[in-house]
C-alpha cells in the first residue's frame, strides 16, 4: 500500500471515530468522494475496532504466564516444620509423627471437640495449581464420606498460613510395613487382616472411591488387631502432582525414596498407565496378603525397570512354597487377586469376601477361586447373573400381579426397586410417546420431557443423581433407552406414553434400566388435558420417589412453580420448547415462535416464555443471518430479565445472545448469574467457559470446565470441552486424557473416538490413534475419522491405503478442498495413481478458487493453490500464485513451506532449500518434513540434511 | 549469577545505542533476552497462580540486574524497556512455537478434531498469528507495530511507550487504536477464510 494512501486511511479513521456512530457513514461517503475502496477500507477498520472487545488489551505475558510457569516449574517442596504447641485452625499440635510421601504428619488435639486427631500437611506444590487444589479438595471431600471401622476417617480439609492440611482420625498402632520387618504374620492374623482389608475395600468401592496406592505403609494395625487403611482416595492426587507429564521418569523416579515403596504394589495396568479401577486395588490386596503370609514380596527385584518387567510379565512364586502353612484356598485367592489381566481377577471386593468366607470359617468351602478352569469373563459374572435372574423373576412376577391385582403393582415394584437402583444414578428423560395425538401433542410431549428433565436436575443437585439435558439428547438424535445408554452412558431412563382419550390424558411412565430393558418402577396417571400443571407435577413427584429422592418442602415449592397460572399458556410454552428441540428444521423454529407468542397472548407476564422466545429468535437469526432477529431476540431476553431476574432462563437467554454477538464480558456476567441460581446448569458452564476463552482468560475457562465436571463427574460433555481447550493450548497429553475419559463415559459417541485418535496421533502414538479412528468409524462412518486415518497411513508410507481412506472422506465431505488435496497426494505416491491424482488436484484447485472469490487476499488459499498446481505440473501458474501469496505474507512459515515444495517441483533446488530453511527457522516442524515422501529424492543432499538436522537439537 | 554480561557492559551498550550506534542493539538484545527469560521462568515458578504476573515487574528486575542506574539517562531507561519488549515478544513467540502448535494448511496433512464450539482465541496459535501479522504491519507502518510490541508484548504503559519512541502519549493512543483494529481485522480474516 502507498504511504499516502495509508495516511489518508488513518486520518479518516480517526476523524470518523470522533463522530457519533450514526453519523459516520454519511461522513465517510462524503469524505471519500466516490472512492469506494477507501471507504470500505476505513469502514472495515471501524467495524474491527467495534468488535475487537478486549483484544490484546492485557499484555501477552499474562496470557502466556501460566503456560511458561508450568514449563519452568521445578519439583521441590519448601514446607518447613511446625513447632509443638502451634495452633492450627481449631487444632493444637503435639509431636510430629512422621513424614510420608504426602507431607508431614502431626498428632493434634481438636480443641473444639476434645478428640485427638492426626494432621497431615501437604507439600506446597499442591497450592501452586488451583486445578490440582480443587481436585484435591474434591477427592478428599468424597473420601471423607467414607465411614467404616477399617478406614481411617477424614475429618476435614483446612488451610493454615497458605498450607493445606487434612485432619484425620488418629490411629495408634504399627503400619503393616513395620510389622512385616519381623517376617510373616501368623496365618490367623493374615486371615483376619485380609477380611478387614476386603471389607474396607468393599465399602470404598461401593462409593466409587479407589485407593490406587494400597501398600503396607498405608495400612495400620492397632494393638487390638484392628486394621485401618490410610489415605483413601488421596493417592491419585499425589500421582497427578508427580506425573503431570507422565514420563517414565516422573512416574517412578521423582520421589527417590518412595520408588521402591510404591512400584512393587502397583498393578500391571497402573504401570502401563492404563485406567485403573476397583480391581487395581484388589491386585494390591493380593500383594499385601502375599507379603503378610510369606514375609516376602511377590516380586523381589531391586532395580526398578526389572521389577516393572516382572510385574508385567512373570507369575509370582507360589506362596505355599515359601510358607507351607498357607492353604490351597488362600493361595488360590492370592493368585486370583494378582492376575495380570483385571478381567481374570476378582471383579469386586464382595466377590473376594465370598471366597474369604466369614470370620470363623477355615476356608474349606468350595471356592470360585480354585475353580480355575472356568474362563472368567469381563463382567462381574456371578453378581450380574444373579441380578439378571432376579430381575427376570421380578418382571414375570410383576407382570402376573399387574394382570391380577393392579393395585398391588406399584407397591411391589417400588418396595423391591431399591435393590435395582444403581448407587450413582445417571438419568435420561426421553419424550413420552404420544398415542393417538397430533403434531402439537408430540411437541407438547417433547417440551414436557424438557421441563421434567430440568426439574429433576434441580432436585438432583447435591444428590447421587445426574440428569442428561434433553437438548443434548435431541441434538444427538437419541430416541431409545439403549441409544441413551450407548451415547451418554446413562443407567436409568425415564420414558412413557401419553394417550389422549377425549379431554383426558392417560400418562404411563416408567424408570427403565437401559441395559436390561427392564422396568425398575412404573406408574400411571389419568388427568384432564386442561391440567398440564398436574401432569408435570405428578410425574416429577412420582419419579423423584422412584429415584429415592426425598423432596424438601422448599424444593417442592420451587419445582411446582411453572411461571404462569394459565393452563393454555403453559401448554403452548411446552409445545414451543418441543418444536425448538428440533430447530434444524426451519419450520419448527417458526412454530416455536408462534407457540411462545400465543402463550404470551394469554399471559403477558409469562417470563419463561419471553426467555424462550428470545432463544427462538436467536435460532432464527442463526439460520437466516438476518440481524433483525438479533434485535428481536435482544428485546425479548431483556424483557424477560426485567420481568423476573431470579429465573435462570432469563439470564441464559441474555448470555447466549451476548456471547453470540461478541459481548463476552457481559455474557460472562449473565452466565454467572445463571449458575448462582442453578449451579448444575450445563449450558451456563459451556457458555461461560466459551466467553472466558474468547476473552483470553484461558485458565478461568479451564477452571469453569473443571467445575462443570465436579458438579456432574459422570457427564461426558465437559470433559470433551476441556479436551478441546487443552488441545488449543498445546497440552496434548491432557487433551488425550480428557478424550479418553469421554470414550469411557460415552462409548457410543463417534466424535469422542476420533478426537482421541487425533490427540494420540499428535502424541506420536500412531497405532493407538489408528485403533481409535477405526472405533469411531465402527460406530458411525464419518469424514473426520477417515481423514485422520488417511493422514496417519500416509505418513506411515501406506499410500494406497491412505488414498482409500481419503476417498471415503471426500465422499462424506465433498466440499473440503484440503481433503481433495490430501487424496491427490496419496494417489500421487501410489503405484499407477498419477491420473487419479491429477483429477483430484484439479478438484481441490477448483474448490480453492471458489474460496478465493470470497477472499482474494487469502495467502493461505493462494499457497495451497500453488502447490496443487505445481504437483499437476503447471509450474508457471504455480509460481505466479505463489508470488502473489508471498507478497501478501512474506514471512508466513507455512507459506515458506509451500514455496519450498513449488520450487522443488520446479527443479530449482537452491530456492527450494532456501525457502525450506526459512520454513523450518520459522517453526515448521522438521519431523514432518523428514517423513514427507515429497523430499525423498533430497535425502542425501547435504544442504537438505543440514536444514532438517538442525532442528533436532 | 549473571550470565555473560556485567552491568557495566549493558550500560555502555545502552549509551552507545542512545548515541546512535545501531550495532550496540544487536549485542544488547541477546543479553537482555537471556536475562529476561531466566527471570521470567524463575518468577513464574515462584509466583502463586492467583496473582497476576506483571510484565513491568519483570522488566524492572532485569533493569536492576543489568543496568547501572547511576550511569544512564532517562532515555536510556526507556530504550532498555523497548529492547525488553522486543525480547519478550521473542520469548513468548518461541515458547508458543516450542509447544508444537502447527497451523492448518500449508500443504501439510493434519489431523482434525470435533471442536465442540468455535474457539476464536487460542493463546498459542494467536500469538504466532499475531506475531506474523505484526511483521506485516511493520512493513506498512513500523511505528505502529512498535507501539503494539511495547504495549502488548512489553507490558509498557502509554507513557513509557511514548518515552521510548519519543512521541507524545496522544500519538501512542492514536497509533494503538488504529493498529489494534488493523490487526484484529487481519486475524479475523485469517480465521474466516484461512485454513
Amino acid at each position: 500500500m502507498e504511504p499516502e494512501r495509508w495516511l489518508q486511511i488513518e486520518q479518516l479513521y480517526h476523524a470518523a471515530l470522533e463522530l457519533d456512530a450514526s453519523k459516520r457513514a454519511a461522513y465517510l461517503a462524503k469524505a471519500c468522494a466516490g472512492d469506494e475502496m477507501l471507504r470500505s477500507e476505513v469502514e472495515s477498520l471501524l467495524e474491527s475496532d467495534a468488535q475487537a472487545g478486549e483484544f490484546i488489551e492485557s499484555p501477552a505475558i499474562e496470557v502466556a504466564a501460566r503456560a511458561l510457569a508450568a514449563d519452568g516449574q521445578l519439583p521441590g517442596s519448601s514446607t518447613s516444620a511446625l513447632e509443638a504447641g502451634t495452633t492450627v485452625s481449631h487444632y493444637r499440635l503435639f509431636a510430629k509423627l512422621g513424614r510420608g510421601g504426602m507431607g508431614e504428619v502431626y498428632r493434634a488435639q481438636d480443641t473444639a471437640l476434645g478428640r485427638e486427631a492426626a494432621l497431615k500437611f501437604l507439600p506446597d506444590e499442591f497450592l501452586q495449581d488451583p486445578q490440582k487444589l480443587e481436585r484435591f479438595r474434591r477427592e478428599a471431600w468424597s473420601a471423607s464420606a467414607l465411614n467404616h471401622p477399617n478406614i481411617c476417617t477424614i475429618y476435614e480439609i483446612g488451610e493454615h498460613e497458605g498450607r493445606l492440611f487434612i485432619a484425620m482420625e488418629l490411629v495408634e498402632g504399627k503400619t503393616l510395613a513395620e510389622k512385616l520387618k519381623d517376617g510373616p504374620l501368623a496365618i490367623e492374623e493374615v486371615m483376619s487382616n485380609s477380611r478387614q482389608l476386603a471389607e474396607a475395600l468393599e465399602e470404598a468401592h461401593e462409593h466409587n472411591i479407589v485407593h490406587r496406592d494400597l501398600k503396607p505403609a498405608n495400612v495400620m494395625v492397632t494393638a487390638k488387631g484392628r486394621v485401618k487403611i490410610l489415605d483413601f482416595g488421596l493417592a491419585k492426587l499425589v500421582r497427578t502432582v508427580e506425573a503431570d507429564a507422565p514420563t517414565e521418569e516422573s512416574l517412578f523416579m521423582t520421589q527417590a525414596g518412595a520408588v521402591m515403596g510404591t512400584v512393587p504394589y502397583m498393578a500391571p495396568e497402573q504401570l502401563r498407565g492404563e485406567p485403573v479401577d476397583a480391581r487395581t486395588d484388589l491386585y494390591a490386596f493380593g500383594e499385601l496378603v502375599y507379603e503378610m503370609a510369606t514375609g516376602q514380596r511377590p516380586f523381589r527385584e531391586t532395580q526398578t525397570n526389572r521389577l516393572i518387567s516382572s510385574i508385567l510379565t512373570r507369575s509370582p512364586q507360589r506362596p505355599s512354597e515359601l510358607n507351607p502353612e498357607i492353604s490351597e484356598e488362600l493361595e488360590a485367592i492370592i493368585l486370583k487377586a494378582m492376575e495380570k489381566d483385571p478381567v481374570n481377577r476378582y471383579q469386586s471386593a464382595r466377590e473376594l469376601m465370598a471366597d474369604l468366607g466369614p470370620p470363623d470359617s477355615a476356608l474349606r468351602l468350595p471356592l470360585s477361586a480354585s475353580r480355575r478352569v472356568e474362563p472368567v469373563t469381563a463382567a462381574p459374572r456371578s453378581k450380574v447373573k444373579l441380578a439378571l435372574i432376579a430381575g427376570f423373576a421380578l418382571a414375570v412376577l410383576a407382570l402376573l400381579l399387574f394382570i391380577l391385582v393392579p393395585a398391588l403393582r406399584r407397591q411391589l415394584i417400588s418396595s423391591s426397586s431399591t435393590n435395582a437402583l444403581p448407587e450413582q444414578k445417571k438419568l435420561a428423560v426421553l419424550p413420552f410417546s404420544v398415542i393417538g395425538g397430533d403434531a402439537g401433542d408430540n411437541a407438547f410431549s417433547r417440551g414436557l420431557a424438557e421441563t421434567l428433565s430440568a426439574k429433576l436436575t434441580q432436585l438432583s443437585s447435591g444428590r447421587s443423581v445426574q440428569v442428561v439435558p434433553v437438548r443434548e439428547l435431541s441434538a444427538r438424535h437419541v430416541e431409545t433407552p439403549s441409544d441413551a445408554r450407548r451415547v451418554f452412558g446413562v443407567n436409568l431412563v425415564l420414558t412413557g406414553s401419553l394417550e389422549r382419550a377425549g379431554n383426558r390424558f392417560r400418562i404411563s411412565y416408567a424408570l427403565v434400566n437401559p441395559s436390561s430393558g427392564f422396568q425398575v418402577s412404573a406408574d400411571t396417571l389419568t388427568l384432564p388435558a386442561s391440567n398440564p400443571f398436574g401432569i408435570e407435577d405428578q410425574v416429577v413427584e412420582g419419579t423423584a420417589g422412584m429415584l429415592g429422592l426425598h423432596v424438601q418442602a422448599a424444593e417442592r415449592q420451587q419445582v411446582e412453580a411453572h411461571g404462569t397460572q394459565e393452563a393454555s399458556a403453559f401448554q403452548d410454552y411446552l409445545k414451543g420448547l418441543g418444536y425448538l428441540q428440533n430447530y434444524d428444521r426451519t419450520e419448527n423454529v417458526d412454530k416455536a415462535i408462534d407457540s411462545f407468542q400465543s402463550a404470551l397472548k394469554v399471559d403477558s407476564n409469562y417470563t419463561l416464555a419471553y426467555a424462550a422466545l428470545g432463544q427462538a429468535y436467536w435460532r432464527k437469526f442463526d439460520t437466516t443471518q438476518d440481524t433483525d432477529w438479533v434485535n428481536r431476540a435482544q428485546k425479548s431476553c431483556s424483557h424477560a430479565v426485567t420481568l423476573n431476574a431470579n429465573l435462570a432462563d432469563t439470564h441464559l437467554c441474555q448470555g447466549i445472545m451476548q456471547g453470540g454477538t461478541g459481548r463476552y464480558a457481559e455474557a460472562v456476567q449473565q452466565f454467572q448469574k445463571v449458575l448462582d441460581i442453578e449451579p448444575a446448569n450445563t449450558f451456563a458452564y459451556e457458555g461461560l467457559a466459551n466467553a472466558q476463552y474468547n476473552l483470553k482468560r484461558t485458565s478461568e475457562a479451564e477452571a469453569t470446565y473443571q467445575h462443570a465436571i465436579s458438579v456432574r463427574p459422570n457427564y461426558w460433555a465437559p470433559y470433551n470441552w476441556l479436551g478441546v481447550l487443552y488441545l488449543h493450548t498445546g497440552k496434548t497429553a491432557r487433551a488425550a486424557e480428557m478424550f479418553r475419559k469421554v470414550t469411557q463415559l460415552a462409548p457410543g459417541n463417534h466424535q469422542a473416538f476420533y478426537n482421541l485418535c487425533g490427540a494420540d496421533y499428535l502424541l506420536g502414538k500412531w497405532d493407538e490413534a489408528e485403533e481409535m479412528c477405526k472405533k469411531s468409524l465402527a460406530i458411525r462412518p464419518n469424514g473426520t475419522a477417515y481423514s485422520n486415518l488417511g493422514t496417519i497411513t500416509f505418513y506411515e508410507g501406506h499410500f494406497e491405503r491412505s488414498a482409500q481412506y481419503f476417498d471415503k472422506a471426500v465422499k462424506l465431505e465433498p466440499r473440503n478442498s484440503e481433503l481433495w488435496g490430501n487424496l491427490a497426494d496419496a494417489y500421487r505416491w501410489s503405484p499407477g495413481g498419477r491420473a487419479k491424482a491429477l483429477s483430484a488436484y484439479s478438484r481441490a484447485a477448483s474448490l480453492v478458487r471458489q474460496g478465493l472469490r470470497v477472499n482474494p487476499r487469502s495467502y493461505r488459499l493462494l499457497g495451497d493453490l500453488s502447490t496443487y498446481e505445481a504437483k499437476s505440473s503447471h509450474i508457471k501458474q504455480a509460481i505466479q500464485n505463489l508470488q502473489e501469496a508471498l507478497s501478501l505474507a512474506p514471512k508466513d512459515y507455512q507459506l515458506m513451506y509451500n514455496a519450498a515444495i513449488v520450487y522443488h517441483l520446479a527443479g530449482q533446488q537452491t530456492q527450494a532449500l532456501d525457502y525450506l530453511r526459512r520454513a523450518v527457522g520459522g517453526g515448521y516442524p522438521a519431523q514432518s518434513i523428514r517423513i514427507d515422501p515429497e523430499w525423498a529424492s533430497m535425502k542425501s543432499n547435504p544442504g537438505f540434511q543440514e536444514i532438517i538436522g538442525s532442528e533436532t537439537q | 549469577m549473571r550470565l555473560g554480561a556485567s552491568s557495566n557492559e549493558v550500560t555502555l551498550l545502552l549509551r552507545a545505542w542512545g548515541e546512535g550506534d545501531v550495532q550496540a542493539l544487536d549485542r544488547l538484545a541477546p543479553i537482555v533476552y537471556q536475562e529476561l527469560h531466566r527471570i521470567a521462568r524463575g518468577y513464574m515458578a515462584r509466583e502463586r497462580t492467583d496473582h497476576t504476573l506483571q510484565t513491568t515487574a519483570l522488566v524492572n528486575e532485569a533493569y536492576v540486574r543489568l543496568v547501572d542506574a547511576r550511569q544512564v539517562t532517562w532515555q536510556d531507561r526507556a530504550h532498555f524497556f523497548a529492547v525488553c519488549a522486543r525480547a519478550m515478544r521473542r520469548i513468548l513467540v518461541d515458547h508458543a512455537r516450542s509447544r508444537g502448535y502447527v497451523k492448518r494448511g500449508g500443504g501439510k496433512l493434519h489431523v482434525q478434531f470435533d471442536e465442540a464450539f468455535g474457539m476464536e482465541w487460542s493463546a498459542d496459535s494467536n500469538l504466532l498469528e499475531l506475531d506474523e501479522a505484526l511483521d506485516r504491519l511493520s512493513a506498512l507502518d513500523p511505528r505502529k507495530a512498535r507501539v503494539i510490541e511495547m504495549r502488548f508484548f512489553g507490558g509498557l504503559s502509554v507513557e513509557e511507550t511514548a518515552e521510548a519512541l519519543g512521541i507524545s502519549p496522544e500519538t501512542v493512543m492514536r497509533d494503538w487504536k488504529l493498529a489494534r483494529a488493523w490487526l484484529y481485522r487481519e486475524l479475523s480474516a485469517d480465521q474466516r477464510h484461512g485454513a
